[in-house]
């Protein structure tokens, strides 16, 4: 399974880095370029994949502010449900909760309409939990057992580097950006611990690679 | 390049569809803590003891009669005695055959190996063994309770024992199990003594031995 997912998140790399090539290769003459400023929404269209599986579901969208294509402030917010197949052998786990993320990037332009940037930025999750697991026996019967948990919170920090180009359409950005997390703090619990976070992921990897397609718009 | 594209977000997509109806098979058994037990029959170790010393018995008057024969041939007795020694010969050979054979049952009962009918519990299924002889046998402990009081039919006879044990929960490769530790024996009926080991500090129960003379 660990082969398969790591399939999976090459594949999404590649298409997003796709993605963010056909962006760089295109050069559209028609785009009029300056140095823009203004308010920027975006709309993570990659976590649209979550809804095909039935290990996590998240929405995450996000606004922010460009300044003359130089600097970019962001401010993402979500939220995920996951529930991650294989985390007990003989249980079940389940996370959800709002996750939001706040990062400040430097633009470089490569060409008119294209654009590179890298930054980094503070995330943190307010979240809820629970894991189940049975115990089966030779005589007795069979013990199950449910625990749940809220009020959780975690943060980290993380340092992004992305890819936008500007579309056709006036505003619209297509865009793909790839962090790497460092999780910084978590409620942790003895015998079992959180297993994985929304927004963030397993908490067994103290650093966690993340990789967001968005479209955005630029008012 | 943009057909790439297509097709990398084709597979990407088909990747999630698989997965998504995989479905996941939870390991749920051989987790349960339990005790390791060997059931020795005492009475027929002390009947077989028995048995032993009688021919033990038998065979030092063999040795003593073949002395007497010896002493007489020695002070001068011109009889032939090949016949008497050639008959207490054998007699010891014989003898010596069922000590062996004795011995050798000896050893098997203190092995432990014995047929138990079943093993069950106050509200638990029963634990079968299709005739087959074992030397040791596992006691299932039951996580939902602080206490097992566990029923062993042997030979048609009725056992009890009674387990005391904390539960501790714990995550090991992966899966969520619970232990018993500080593991004690409260209580043994119909067995004539029990011997109970347990070397660590904790007495967790898969590290726990206990063996039942019957």
């Amino acid at each position: 399974m660990k082969q398969v997912l790591h399939f999976s998140f090459s594949l999404l790399l590649i298409s997003t880095l796709s993605f963010t090539c056909i962006a760089q290769e295109a050069s559209d003459s028609t785009i009029r370029v300056n140095n823009q400023s203004g308010l920027e929404l975006s709309f993570d269209y990659g976590k649209l994949f979550t809804f095909a599986a039935d290990f996590e579901s998240k929405w995450s969208g996000g606004v922010g502010y460009r300044y003359k294509n130089k600097v970019m402030l962001s401010l993402i917010a979500g939220v995920a449900t996951l529930d991650p197949q294989n985390a007990y052998e003989n249980g079940t786990y389940h996370a959800e909760g709002q996750f939001g993320s706040a990062s400040l990037n430097y633009i470089i332009t490569i060409k008119p309409g294209n654009y590179l940037y890298f930054g980094s930025g503070y995330g943190v999750s307010m979240y809820e939990d629970s894991y189940s697991y049975i115990i089966g026996n030779s005589i007795w019967p069979t013990a199950t057992e449910t625990q749940s948990r809220k009020d959780l919170q975690a943060n980290w920090a993380f340092i992004n580097i992305g890819s936008e180009k500007k579309l056709k359409i006036n505003g619209l950005f297509l865009g793909g950006v790839f962090s790497i997390r460092k999780l910084l703090d978590y409620d942790e619990f003895e015998p079992v611990d959180t297993y994985a976070i929304p927004g963030y992921g397993r908490t067994s990897d103290s650093t966690v690679p993340a990789l967001n397609i968005y479209i955005k718009y630029l008012f | 390049m943009k057909n790439i594209t297509d097709i990398l977000l084709f597979f990407c997509f088909a990747f999630f569809v698989f997965i998504s109806c995989e479905e996941q098979e939870l390991e749920i058994d051989n987790l349960s803590p339990s005790v390791s037990a060997k059931f020795v029959n005492a009475d027929s170790l002390q009947k077989l003891d028995v048995l032993i010393a009688d021919i033990n018995e038998q065979i030092a008057q063999i040795t003593d009669s073949s002395e007497v024969l010896d002493s007489l041939i020695d002070s001068g007795d011109p009889t032939d005695y090949s016949a008497n020694f050639e008959s207490l010969d054998d007699k010891e050979d014989s003898l010596k055959s069922i000590k062996s054979t004795y011995n050798s049952v000896k050893t098997t009962i203190n092995s432990g190996s014995l047929l138990v009918d079943q093993i069950t519990g106050s509200g638990a299924d029963a634990l079968t063994f299709d005739g087959d002889s074992l030397t040791g046998y596992n006691l299932p402990l039951d996580v939902r309770s602080d206490f097992s009081e566990l029923l062993i039919e042997i030979q048609g006879n009725a056992y009890s024992v009674n387990f005391s044990y904390q539960r501790d929960t714990i995550l090991a490769e992966g899966a969520i199990i619970i232990e018993a530790n500080n593991l004690d024996i409260v209580n043994a009926t119909g067995f004539d003594s029990v011997y109970f080991f347990c070397d660590t500090i904790n007495c967790n129960s898969n590290e726990a031995s206990a063996t039942f003379f019957f």
